[in-house]
């Protein structure tokens, strides 16, 4: 691993990723659940919160299932994997804390490339898109908010989506291409991907990103 | 198992002394960073400091534009959660409101040991103009860096005399905390809070006397430096 790579994980942003499949029929409840969850704000949202809890249930060999109108719906497959914020993703935060005006981070995207993770990576290897556009449609595609000191975000991708085995995302500030715009983060989900059937079902894909994360041992 | 590693940005701060004569010099720097966005005039201003630190206070160390530092503190301590909240909420866009304010306190010294948990510095009270810096004007700078954040204010020479019209007054403060912070009333939201425990630099206006390298006594000016860093480079 490079220096720079071990630096982040070491010293940086802490960023975990979550990839799940959803139920076939899923997909109405789950826009309505983030169409909802987007009129309670973008600050700890008890609805995001819920979300992120459900998904960590379901890793942790639980059932992980969210309501709406009286409706309960349920995790079927989950991946996650904690990788590394990108050098020029933090570099735009900073440049964004201190001037106004800049493009935010808006887009999620997915990919099946299998190369591992790195802090300097500038690009998803083998994306598949259209990107999530996570703070339009009124929450219908997911969510960028706050929680506590962590930045979470969460892409839903329509059961249309073209098939893919997802092993990598990231968070964009444009929605296609490298050229212009930044990448935040790179998550490689390696030796548990979800795989996703076009016409079946909508996958999401959440990333936390936590700028005080609690003391590590490494 | 090795370390603990904490994966909070890293914070520290430097409080220099300069004789007061080296003023317009001192405001001239800010102009330059202010204007051209040079950042390499904070990274030699900070290296400096650092450089002055290790060197001692008998060695002499000179800032690019000539002038001498004439002693250092510095503090190591860190950015508190509704800092980092705030940071988020501006990179997410939802809020606006930057940082932009220097402030600074008069704690006991060594009073209380800054915590994640803080939301105001322990004895920094509001009196404009003098507190908090602007910074945003020839008083300071706010710049990024990398993944790193500068911050930076001149602490004015003297405060209004309130009790004499047109007047000023000296101040003989003794500074130990600085924090960066959003507005200059109170509700304002804190970004990091750094204590200076021992062998602060006296503050002096006009008038008044301030300690220096020489241990003759002569009015200071003090600039704050803050860094935040959120991820070192390789």
């Amino acid at each position: 691993m490079d220096k720079q790579t071990e630096l982040m994980l070491k010293y940086g942003p802490k960023d975990t990723a979550y990839a799940a499949n959803w139920g076939e029929k899923d997909e109405p409840l789950l826009r309505k659940y983030f169409m909802k969850a987007a009129t309670l704000g973008r600050e700890d949202n008890p609805m995001i919160i819920m979300f992120f809890d459900q998904l960590e249930h379901k890793w942790n060999d639980h059932i992980g299932a969210l309501e709406i109108d009286g409706q309960l719906f349920e995790i079927v497959d989950l991946a996650k994997t904690e990788d590394v914020p990108t050098v020029q993703g933090l570099q735009f935060c900073c440049l964004k804390i201190i001037k106004s005006g800049l493009s935010t981070w808006r887009y999620h995207g997915v990919g099946s490339s299998s190369l591992e993770a790195r802090a300097y990576q500038q690009r998803l290897f083998s994306e598949t898109e259209p990107r999530a556009d996570m703070t339009g449609s009124g929450g219908a595609q997911g969510s960028a908010t706050r929680v506590s000191q962590s930045m979470r975000f969460v892409g839903i991708f329509a059961a249309s989506f073209a098939t893919i085995t997802v092993r990598e995302s990231a968070v964009f500030t444009n929605s296609t291409g490298y050229t212009s715009g930044i990448m935040l983060n790179r998550q490689q989900f390696a030796t548990n991907p979800i795989t996703h059937s076009a016409g079946v079902a909508p996958f999401t894909v959440a990333t936390d990103v936590n700028f005080t994360p609690e003391q590590r041992w490494l | 198992m090795k370390n603990p590693i904490d994966g909070r940005a890293r914070d520290w701060t430097y409080m220099a002394a300069f004789r007061e004569e080296d003023l317009p010099v001192l405001y001239d720097m800010t102009r330059r960073i202010q204007q051209t966005h040079d950042t390499s005039i904070i990274e030699d201003f900070n290296q400096k400091c650092e450089l002055k630190l290790k060197a001692g206070s008998n060695e002499v160390v000179s800032l690019l534009s000539g002038i001498h530092i004439q002693s250092v503190n510095k503090s190591e301590d860190l950015m508190v959660n509704v800092g980092a909240q705030q940071c988020i909420n501006i990179i997410l866009g939802t809020s606006s409101t930057r940082w932009r304010y220097m402030h600074w306190g008069t704690p006991p010294d060594p009073g209380l040991t800054p915590n994640v948990d803080d939301e105001i510095l322990e004895n920094g009270s509001i009196l404009p103009p003098s507190n908090p810096i602007d910074m945003s004007g020839l008083l300071g700078w706010r710049e990024a860096v990398g993944m790193k954040l500068f911050f930076g204010g001149i602490r004015p020479t003297s405060v209004l005399d309130t009790s004499s019209t047109g007047g000023s007054a000296a101040t003989n403060d003794d500074v130990g905390e600085i924090g960066v912070t959003t507005t200059n009333a109170a509700g304002y939201t804190l970004l990091n809070r750094s204590k200076f425990v021992k062998n602060r630099p006296l503050f002096n206006g006009p008038g008044a006397f301030g300690i220096t390298d020489d241990w003759t006594n002569v009015p200071n000016v003090i600039i704050f430096s803050v860094v935040i860093e959120f991820c070192p480079m390789a």
